[in-house]
């Protein structure tokens, strides 16, 4: 998934950034708060993990300036401040998700997924449509029995198609999850990912809709 | 003396106790002082009043047998007659009154004229005066009138036992009630007691039902205190209050350090874990060089809450001497300057000093250091590129003033207080600040009697000041290091 990432410790950040991309989610990395304000309205993020102490503004302005202004990503405060009174209020004022540091990089993913599955109203990590089924914590995929290998990105899309059967995820929406800001994808990428994704779960389950995107289908 | 009872002891200590028996003790002396002198009064009052009746009765006596010729005085009627008592007085006697009062008129010309019956025969004899004559089993007190003019004499007796019952009386009457007003005192004095020392227990239950984690005044009014308490209560809360502030400065300063190592903790464990799950040697060898990376930062800020902690006004004083601030400042700031000219910074130092460019001072050369090097890396990291930091020395009187000031983004006027507490850091603050150093600078200048003051200058920028006490010794006395 595409996650947003404010944390203005910089060992901490990168550190959180080279783990959650190698669990294969796409991380996009802002150190300051004034900057951070305007991220979910500039592009799309599957979920936000904040640092409360940041220059510029303060993880709960951010927190509560998101809520006021409707933006509903599920939003996972990560912070150095444990005391059950900064946990209520940043839980009341919006937050998904209260985590004190240390945090394991483990245990941030499951939270990650947990609030992406509430998010989806999902009650588990699996995925389904049909005969297809994909398992978000082990990064599986199953075609009726039968295990699918599929590349971070195949993945990757797979799991964004299949959080809503049937319904149209646009190019963009899809490019925006695989790439995050550092690596632009290259004009025809993604037509390649759904090209050699057709191949490995049945050509008939991903459906191209014209002029909007794909969708997938049972 | 080793192994006295607890309640000895107790009765040692309370304040209680001792006012009650001291006020008991009093009460005690008093009681039996008015005893013993009510007792004697009333023995006293008693003889004095049969010895009156007597001499009144005698008058009479007299008076009557004078008022006629003693020959008419009684005719045929017998000369000795039965006892008073029983046949004149049919009124009620009061007590102490009953015993008859026995008497005879002897005339000198024409011998006995009249006698009671009862009168004692031992008695026939007595002169003139008061007496006491024992009769058989009966004491007697007789009264001898001599009336020469009229050649009479009159004798008057009543038993003994009649002037003890009247002592009795009388000691019942005024002895007896003190009886009652004993345990009545002992009681009220309890009471007393007990309420005069009502402020006492009041106060020791306001500073029992202090939470030792977070002391605060005892609440209670000082109008409504004795005035002997007032000044303690007084004291106490000014101390609980200073008690109470050095608690949330602790407690402040335990959280502000907690919070400060928990980044770098959990950068230091993200980044061990990528390295635990890169398969590629280069990220991994990233990832562990910027794990140590942050213990290095974390050992930094240990080691300065360490040096804060000494330095806390609480800590025991710091071992000092002589130093030459000027020559200090001179080489730092030499050292800085060259570290900062790759960034393009520079740090320039001016000295206004016309007599002494040594300027002594006591001082812990180490932590002398550390002040103006903080002082120096805070404006350095502060100023943009091609900036230049300034650096005045000063000679003011008995102090030394170091001025520091940068053309950096300045301090916003409302942080200006808060700039030197710990774990502060300023919203304008850049990277790599743990809000600690401006917190030493403070610290180590108060340690050594100075102060730390942070400006807003006109033309842009941050100024931050230290004086520091110069030292009273010359120099000449003890050579600089």
């Amino acid at each position: 998934m595409r996650i947003l990432l404010v944390e203005d410790d910089e060992i901490l950040g990168d550190g959180l950034c080279a783990g959650l991309r190698l669990d294969g989610h796409t991380v996009d990395w802002l150190t300051d708060g004034s900057t951070a304000e305007g991220a979910l309205d500039a592009d799309d993020f599957d979920s936000v993990v904040l640092d409360l102490a940041l220059p510029g503004r303060s993880g709960l302005q951010l927190l509560s300036h998101w809520r006021r202004s409707r933006r509903s990503e599920p939003v996972l405060v990560l912070t150095a401040y444990g005391s059950t009174q900064d946990c209520i209020t940043a839980l009341d004022l919006g937050a998904d998700d209260y985590v004190v540091k240390p945090v394991d990089l483990k245990e941030l993913e499951a939270r990650l997924r947990a609030l992406q599955r509430r998010a989806h109203g999902h009650t588990d990590n699996r995925l389904r449509c049909g005969e297809l089924s994909l398992e978000r914590a082990d990064k599986m995929v199953w075609s009726g029995d039968t295990v699918v290998d599929l590349s971070a990105y195949e993945f990757a899309v797979l799991e964004a198609l299949l959080e809503r059967p049937g319904r149209v995820v646009s190019r963009e929406q899809l490019e925006s999850r695989l790439y995050g800001w550092d690596e632009g994808p290259e004009s025809n990428s993604l037509h390649v990912l759904i090209h050699k994704l057709r191949s490995h779960v049945g050509a008939s389950h991903i459906e191209t809709v014209r002029g909007l995107g794909y969708r997938i289908v049972p | 003396m080793m192994n006295r009872p607890v309640f000895l002891k107790r009765l040692a200590t309370s304040l209680h106790a001792r006012l009650v028996l001291w006020l008991l003790a009093l009460l005690g002396t008093v009681w039996i002082a008015l005893w013993t002198n009510t007792w004697s009064t009333a023995v006293d009052t008693a003889a004095r009043d049969i010895d009156q009746r007597l001499r009144i009765t005698a008058s009479l006596l007299v008076t009557l047998y004078t008022a006629q010729s003693p020959r008419d005085a009684f005719g045929d009627l017998p000369r000795v007659f039965p006892p008073v008592g029983s046949t004149l007085l049919e009124m009620p006697a009061e007590r102490g009154w009953e015993g008859p009062v026995n008497f005879e008129i002897v005339s000198l010309e024409y011998g006995l004229l009249a006698r009671t019956a009862d009168f004692p025969t031992a008695a026939r004899q007595a002169s003139a005066g008061f007496m006491d004559q024992q009769d058989g089993d009966r004491r007697w007190r007789i009264f001898t009138l001599d009336a020469p003019r009229h050649q009479l004499v009159t004798r008057v007796a009543v038993q003994q036992s009649v002037g003890s019952a009247r002592a009795e009386t009388l000691r019942n009457d005024f002895a007896w009630p003190l009886i009652w007003l004993l345990p009545v005192f002992a009681v009220l004095a309890l009471f007393s007691v007990w309420r005069g020392l009502a402020p006492l227990r009041r106060i020791e239950q306001a500073i029992a039902s202090q939470d030792p984690l977070a002391p605060r005044p005892l609440g209670i009014d000082p109008l409504r205190v004795p005035l002997e308490l007032r000044r303690l209560v007084e004291t106490l809360d000014q101390l609980m209050q200073r008690v109470a502030e050095v608690v949330i400065r602790q407690r402040a300063f335990t959280a502000g350090a907690g919070h400060e190592l928990r980044t770098p903790l959990a950068g230091c464990r993200s980044q061990l874990q990528v390295a635990q799950r890169s398969r590629e040697e280069q990220p991994r060898q990233r990832a562990l060089h910027k794990a140590l990376h942050s213990l290095d930062r974390m050992s930094r800020l240990v080691d300065q809450l360490l040096l804060l902690a000494r330095l806390d006004p609480a800590a025991p004083a710091l071992e000092t001497e002589p130093l030459a601030f000027g020559p200090l400042v001179h080489r730092l700031v030499a050292e800085r300057h060259e570290a900062a000219i790759s960034d393009g910074i520079g740090v320039e130092l001016a000295v206004k000093a016309p007599e002494d460019t040594s300027m002594m001072i006591d001082a812990n050369p180490p932590l002398m250091e550390t002040l103006i090097g903080n002082l120096l890396d805070n404006a350095i990291r502060f100023s943009p590129n091609g900036a230049t930091v300034q650096v005045q020395l000063e000679h003011q009187g008995e102090r030394v003033c170091l001025r520091v000031s940068d053309q950096g983004p300045g301090i916003p006027a409302d942080e200006l207080d808060k700039l030197f507490d710990p774990f502060f850091r300023s919203r304008s603050q850049g990277k790599g600040s743990n809000g600690l150093g401006l917190a030493i600078v403070q610290a180590v200048a108060k340690a050594h009697g100075g102060e730390a003051q942070a400006l807003q200058p006109e033309h842009g920028g941050a100024e931050i000041i230290v004086y520091l006490p110069l030292t009273r010794r010359r120099p000449a006395e003890r050579p600089a290091r």
